[in-house]
């Protein structure tokens, strides 16, 4: 892979209890890029996905092998707290807090310390706007955020995550309870959003992957049910002429 | 998991593509019979029925298109959507000249040919063998085969070559027949455009079984 790298991950495997998910996953997440994760239900992709912000710290059974960097630290070995400012996430169902739509988005500033309510009205401002919401939401910004649909809630939870400025976001398919409309929303918002961010997304479905993504990472489970990375590049090849047949015959439909 | 309405409709389509392939090889073998034994009455049916020919070319398009509208099919599947429709385009010109050379053969006024007619069919035979082999590679995605099949069509090249010389040898002695001897000339450029048509259907293969896009002319 060519280009500059924001996260390196070298012969990382994880296990919960003596159950290895993930096998020996070495890739490198490029900068400004829209990376997608694809593979069958139990491959390994969200407990991946997860490891990059360490997610699964919650499971107490949970071991690593083998690292993650992201800006050369190892993901593993710093403050939890700042990892997660540094990589943030948006979830599958919408997840907005029971509170205002500014106080969703201002919940992040103020826990890393911003008081300043000009420069949190700035802050959320910009979220918002980032998250292509500002002009349906500006007047009301007020109302409890769950006065939002699907698409709005998704689009805030989405401008929460970028309130504290990460690098990487990573996105656990982030449109599948969204209807076709508020999907193509989440997608065309992904694409703008990468001239300043790093995004990393989990799909169940390849034609998305294939429509959002310059590169694809396929994860396949082997005979101990760990889940490997198959082939990793960029999705215009992943798509068209995959090297490996087990690619080709997952994204083709003949399994999974 | 099998996709078993997707597979059936991708098997239906290589048979379907198969069927156009030997329309045009027969069309191709009958032409040059009609020409070679003078036959007007089939070479008008072979005229009309060209358009069964095309009608096929563009059923094989129209379920090619619903195939990528409704199954998104990708990689290798993506690739053998696109060559089929490109073959069937080759397949199509190829049924055009057999149709040409029926043309031709009732431009020239009954009775003998200048000439009797043996490099021709002979052309006619290697391009048709080619034609049948190409398909054959397509089907079975063997890159091997097809890379072979260009050198028949340097044999090809080598017959309209001779067939033109000896042409322009005899207008020379039979200058009154100078029309007949073009007509058949243009018969064999026919069939040499075929043997070219061929090599695009090699390209095809190639490029249906590496994803590389090949020049073997």
């Amino acid at each position: 892979m060519t280009g500059k790298t924001v996260m390196k991950t070298s012969n990382f495997s994880l296990f919960y209890g003596s159950f290895k998910a993930l096998h020996s996953i070495t890739m490198d997440i490029p900068v400004n890029r829209i990376t997608a994760i694809i593979g069958p239900s139990g491959c390994g992709k969200s407990s991946l996905l997860r490891s990059f912000n360490r997610m699964n710290d919650l499971i107490s059974s949970m071991r690593t092998e083998g690292s993650i960097l992201i800006d050369g630290k190892n993901v593993y070995s710093q403050d939890v707290v700042e990892l997660r400012k540094k990589v943030g996430m948006v979830f599958q169902r919408p997840n907005p807090f029971p509170k205002s739509i500014f106080d969703n988005v201002a919940y992040g500033p103020r826990i890393h310390g911003i008081r300043d309510k000009y420069k949190l009205a700035a802050i959320v401002e910009q979220s918002i706007r980032d998250a292509a919401l500002w002009d349906e939401v500006k007047d009301d910004l007020g109302k409890s955020a769950f006065t939002l649909s699907g698409g709005q809630q998704q689009r805030l939870c989405i401008a929460r995550a970028l309130a504290v400025e990460p690098e990487v976001i990573l996105m656990d398919e982030p449109a599948s309870a969204l209807d076709p409309v508020a999907t193509l929303k989440i997608e065309e918002l992904m694409e703008k959003l990468k001239s300043k961010y790093t995004i990393v997304v989990v799909t169940h479905n390849m034609q998305q992957a294939a429509r959002v993504s310059d590169y694809t990472a396929f994860l396949l489970t082997d005979s101990e049910r760990s889940g490997n990375l198959i082939e990793f590049g960029p999705t215009t090849e992943m798509f068209t002429n995959p090297s490996d047949t087990r690619t080709e015959d997952y994204i083709c439909g003949r399994f999974g | 998991m099998v996709r078993e309405t997707y597979e059936a409709e991708m098997n239906d389509l290589r048979e379907e593509l198969l069927r156009l392939s030997r329309m045009a090889e027969n069309a191709l073998c009958e032409s040059v019979r009609i020409l070679a034994e003078r036959l007007f009455k089939e070479g008008e049916e072979l005229i009309i029925s060209d358009e069964k020919i095309n009608l096929q070319c563009h059923s094989i398009e129209e379920q090619c298109l619903n195939i990528i509208a409704t199954q998104q099919p990708v990689a290798g599947d993506l690739r053998f959507l696109l060559a089929t429709m490109q073959i069937a385009m080759e397949l199509e010109r190829i049924a055009d000249y057999a149709k040409g050379i029926a043309v031709i053969n009732s431009r020239i006024p009954s009775g003998s040919h200048i000439k009797p007619l043996i490099d021709i069919p002979r052309m006619q035979k290697k391009a048709g063998e080619m034609l049948k082999l190409s398909i054959d590679a397509f089907l079975q995605r063997d890159v091997a085969a097809a890379e072979k099949l260009p050198a028949m069509d340097v044999e090809i090249d080598l017959l309209y070559e001779q067939v033109y010389r000896e042409l322009v040898t005899h207008v020379m002695q039979n200058p009154e027949r100078i029309a007949d001897a073009m007509l058949l000339t243009y018969a064999a450029h026919n069939l040499e455009r075929v043997g070219d048509r061929v090599v695009n259907i090699c390209e095809r293969v190639v490029y249906l079984c590496t994803g590389k896009v090949v020049d073997m002319s």
